[in-house]
């Protein structure tokens, strides 16, 4: 297992060192814009990953409440906090790319404002998880994270179904938008690049989340030995 | 202008390397835990 993980995390590495050069030397300027718009390399990735970890956070909620098995719980957790990283960062890279092209650090459009109370609804889904002593929290935080993740799907589609100051789409968009292909690739890059690397916190962070669940209910049979004693 | 580019990378690793480090320090203390003798 370990050297399997050693080689997992060299070739993520190397992947995001191949991204950084994709994304800063290897991508054309764009025209309008200049160097600015390489933010788009991290931005972009940022966001597609969250995405696919609230997705991953969404169907293990749904596991979750058919089957009740505490690994599907852990998955769950696991994938929301990390979506909540990446997350944070969309929100920090877009308004320091905002802040020169439109003037405007924030505006309340569309694509912003549904972006913001995503992540507040995964940070409200974590601070429901860390302080609630109930043994139902999974069962809530379940419910919650379903009814979560419809807003995954209006923040993609916020760019197509209203006039935003955000950008219109370039990938998946209207006819006649697009990337350079260069550009492209140098998306692609990180967008993998940045999967790898969620694939591995992510799975450092299941890990940990099992080991807590285990000790959790050691503690918890000890408590009850206790008192049983104490009753005789 | 360029200052925000290398900002935004910046701030993109400084908060991986700052949840890298909450994890490695939540893994150290679940570790020191599972050796700690039941009573």
């Amino acid at each position: 297992m370990r050297p399997l993980i050693v080689l997992f995390v060299v070739v993520t590495l190397a992947l995001l060192g191949f991204g950084f050069y994709q994304g800063m030397y290897a991508a054309p300027t764009e025209q309008t814009m200049g160097d600015i718009q390489r933010i788009f390399y991290y931005h972009v990735p940022s966001a597609w990953t969250a995405f696919i970890l609230f997705f991953v956070n969404f169907v293990a909620s749904i596991w979750y409440l058919m089957k009740r098995r505490t690994t599907t719980d852990a998955l769950a957790l696991a994938s929301a906090e990390v979506g909540v990283v990446f997350c944070t960062i969309v929100l920090i890279t877009g308004p320091l790319w905002a802040k020169p092209v439109w003037g405007i650090w924030w505006t309340w459009d569309a694509r912003l404002t549904t972006t913001l109370v995503l992540w507040l609804i995964y940070v409200s889904y974590l601070i429901l998880r860390r302080f609630s002593d109930s043994q139902q929290t999974p069962t809530l935080a379940a419910a919650l994270a379903i009814f979560g993740f419809l807003d995954v799907p209006i923040v993609y589609m916020s760019i197509r179904w209203w006039r935003t100051q955000h950008p219109q789409p370039v990938i998946g968009g209207a006819p006649g938008s697009g990337l350079d292909p260069s550009m492209k690739f140098a998306l692609y890059s990180n967008f993998v690049a940045f999967m790898a690397m969620a694939a591995l916190i992510m799975w450092f962070r299941y890990r940990l989340a099992v080991k807590e669940q285990r000790l959790e209910e050691e503690h918890r049979a000890r408590t009850l030995r206790s008192q049983l004693r104490e009753v005789r | 202008m360029l200052r925000n580019l290398y900002l935004a990378y910046a701030v993109t690793w400084a908060i991986h390397g700052v949840y890298f480090i909450f994890l490695w320090r939540r893994h150290v203390r679940l570790k020191s835990e599972e050796g700690t003798p039941s009573k």
